[in-house]
């Protein structure tokens, strides 16, 4: 055991200063399309729009609107469409209502930011969060990104949330995958049993609208057809610091969250 | 290699036992069983010199092919539930581990109606006796883990049986796949089984680019390469982070964590995404990637896995909690074409970059780990030989990459009348791909195959007259995924 121990004092403290700080070298993440901020074009949002394999962008006569909520990232929008969209953050656009996600822009104008508000949530939640997750149907990667915010480099301890294994000690619900139908009935299973007040979570893009896998014959078109949101973390998959900027969000602690004005990149570390 | 059918091929009008029987003596293993309608089967086998033979049977009733190949069970029944092709003499179940796999309601075309609401009740328990405790763990499980039922019959301390009921997350993945662009399809491919992307959309691919006639670039090859490697590199340490926490070394499992986010963010400064997606194209690569310094990286952190690696072994605790847990014996993984990492544990020596090489594989030499004992122990010692061999196959393919273009544009439509098969080895196993198109060039059938749902079957016999501190380990080890079985 001594060996461990001495191992882990010999390689320090790896651990993120997210939120306060964004490192760049963690903010590189699993990146989502934007509207490009010199302003869109009419014939480039059309020609994004049918390469987009999820409809996560719709052109009307006066602008584009893109769906964060049905990005998945693939990114065939801006390389083929690279003068009206970008490759955009992959963390900081969690919202508490489905339209928070929608981002707009008029043609030839910078895109609209969706107003960020903090959540009225219970005070206690700000210094301990309990999280239930439910896999409903997810790709496994989402998974894998909940289960690196115990790594050493996020510690998600630190911010007092800690994932628990009962529904009845748990504050929150975190839902991935668009719900199947096979998991519809152990989702809302898991969900009656959890106390009030609960807060539901759809994190990455199949748990707030399916993604690609949207209303197939046996999966419904997200976590909302189920149970009731109060936090969509957009993402495929969203990153820890995506992860994590949510489950701040959800238990009201949105002004201590990333708030880039005043976080800058700090460069090489 | 007949990787491509066409035309007069796909209406094979034979008896395919006798066939099939002819590849099981020369030692083939059945790779994939699959239903392309309710009139055809396709088989796949494959043997270290002839690797992956297709053979397509027609007829709605077809002979058992379990009795040669005991693989064929799970395809047989899935194939029974998706399309209702009747195998003779296999409607009770030669394997009792296989049970229903996705519950699919019979449907006449793909598109059509597929899936019941409900999941299957699972059948009665063969253990009888009052003082059998039944105990269901799923379909939500402890932790941040993927959906599956796993239910334990107990005697005193005893695991008597497990069973596993699979299929919570099925997302009828094959019904949408048929409706993507060719420009789309190795965007679904990555997002099947999301930490095995590479691997899912390489296998597409490479079948499109084989169905297609094109040939990638030496450069396109080598950064696809790179991009495989890394995703096995990180999924390795992964899943010996999971098998280390599951004997409660808390610390080691954090330095795994930490290793496995060291790869993906090195990943993801390479490629711009921490599970690399993005990358695999048809034609090559989607974009030209800066390998510079990946050499040194990969370097640096092989120093760090040898040094962890080799604390690990140094720890008694840890290395006595695996040994004889788990035992999945070399015969029956044999039989059955365990794939991936748990079958070379258990000595069967399969891996499609060397047996069937493609791409950049096709002109590199290295060593595939294979070990007897089939326990816990040698299929983590199996990995931690994998990372070190993957890390230097990407420091091989950085220090030589060929200049060139990346990427040759792919056509617009597939030919027609034809099915393609693609293959690459991901981290849990082979990766099969399979695209069948109908007499307008349309994809009419795509099935995705990854090694989980091969060796998923073979996981529950391998539980029975264990502990549940066992399992624990035990499943750990396996390093399974789901959302790979599900589909």
């Amino acid at each position: 055991m001594f060996r461990w121990i001495a191992r882990g004092l010999r390689i320090g403290t790896l651990t993120t200063r997210f939120p306060r700080k964004v490192p760049e070298a963690e903010a590189l993440g699993s990146p989502l399309a934007a509207l490009h901020p010199q302003g869109t074009e009419r014939a480039e949002a059309l020609r994004g729009a049918s390469v987009c394999p999820t409809h996560a962008i719709e052109v009307d006569d006066e602008g584009v609107t893109l769906d964060l909520g049905r990005c998945i990232g693939c990114g065939l929008c801006w390389e083929q469409a690279p003068a009206s969209f970008v490759e955009g953050p992959s963390y900081g656009l969690a919202a508490d209502h489905r339209a928070g996600l929608r981002i707009r822009a008029r043609w030839g104008a910078a895109p609209e930011t969706p107003a960020r508000r903090t959540r009225q949530a219970p005070g206690v939640w700000r210094r301990s969060l309990h999280v239930r997750h439910v896999d409903a149907g997810s790709d496994g990667a989402v998974e894998f990104e909940l289960a690196q915010l115990n790594a050493p480099q996020y510690d998600l301890h630190r911010l007092g949330v800690f994932f628990t294994s009962s529904p009845r000690h748990a504050d929150a619900l975190l839902v991935t995958g668009p719900v199947t139908s096979a998991m519809a009935g152990a989702l809302r299973t898991t969900f009656e049993a959890m106390p009030a007040p609960k807060l539901v979570v759809a994190a990455g893009v199949d748990a707030i609208s399916g993604g690609l896998w949207a209303s197939t014959e046996v999966t419904a078109a997200g976590v909302d057809a189920v149970v009731p949101v109060d936090v969509y973390i957009p993402g495929s998959p969203p990153s820890p610091l995506a992860l994590i900027d949510g489950l701040l969000l959800g238990s009201g602690r949105r002004f201590v969250a990333l708030d880039l004005e005043r976080a800058p990149l700090e460069a090489g570390s | 290699m007949r990787a491509l059918l066409r035309g007069s091929e796909l209406r094979v009008d034979e008896d395919p036992m006798s066939e099939l029987e002819r590849r099981r003596r020369s030692g083939d293993r059945l790779v994939l069983l699959a239903g392309l309608d309710a009139e055809r089967t396709l088989y796949v086998t494959s043997r270290r010199d002839a690797p992956f033979e297709p053979l397509v049977a027609a007829g709605s009733q077809l002979p058992d092919a379990s009795t040669l190949f005991p693989a064929a069970a799970s395809y047989q029944t899935e194939a029974r539930e998706l399309w209702g092709t009747r195998f003779e003499g296999a409607e009770l179940d030669p394997d009792p581990d296989v049970r229903g796999v996705f519950r699919h309601q019979r449907v006449t075309s793909v598109g059509a109606v597929w899936g019941a609401s409900e999941p299957l009740p699972l059948p009665a328990p063969r253990v009888a006796g009052e003082p059998v405790v039944r105990i269901p763990f799923g379909p939500v499980r402890d932790g941040t883990v993927e959906s599956l039922l796993h239910r334990f019959h107990y005697l005193g301390e005893h695991i008597v049986e497990l069973e596993q009921q699979l299929g919570y997350k099925h997302r009828a993945v094959e019904v949408r796949l048929p409706r993507s662009t060719i420009e789309q399809l190795p965007v679904f491919a990555e997002r099947v089984s999301g930490p095995n992307g590479v691997a899912f959309a390489l296998a597409t691919c490479q079948a499109v680019e084989t169905a297609c006639g094109m040939t990638v670039s030496p450069r396109a090859d080598a950064l696809r390469g790179i991009v495989a490697e890394l995703e096995r590199v990180y999924n390795h340490f992964r899943d010996i982070g999971r098998l280390v926490a599951s004997t409660t070394l808390r610390v080691g499992a954090a330095q795994a964590h930490a290793l496995q986010e060291s790869t993906q963010r090195i990943g993801a400064r390479l490629t711009g995404h921490r599970f690399l997606r993005g990358v695999v194209a048809v034609g090559g690569v989607r974009r030209d990637l800066d390998v510079s310094g990946l050499a040194r990286e990969a370097s640096r952190l092989e120093v760090d896995a040898r040094a962890y690696f080799e604390a690990l072994e140094a720890t008694e605790l840890f290395i006595d909690r695996l040994e004889t847990t788990g035992v999945l014996g070399a015969e029956r993984a044999l039989a059955w074409g365990a794939v991936g990492p748990v079958g070379r544990a258990s000595g069967v020596s399969i891996d499609a970059r060397r047996d069937a090489p493609y791409g950049a594989y096709r002109d590199q030499s290295f060593r595939v780990p294979v070990l007897e004992a089939g326990d816990a122990l040698a299929r983590f010692r199996v990995r931690c030989e994998e990372v070190l061999i993957s890390l230097y196959l990407i420091r091989e393919f950085a220090e030589t990459l060929p200049e060139g273009p990346v990427r040759v544009s792919a056509p617009s439509s597939l030919p027609d009348d034809a099915l393609a098969l693609g293959w690459s080895e991901g981290v849990r196993g082979d990766v099969v791909a399979l695209l069948a198109t109908d007499r307008c060039g349309a994809l009419s059938r795509a099935v995705l195959r990854g090694g989980s749902r091969h060796n998923w079957p073979l996981f529950p016999d391998t539980v029975h007259d264990s502990f549940l501190m066992d399992y624990a380990i035990n499943e750990a080890s396996w390093g399974l995924s789901v959302a790979s079985h599900d589909r």
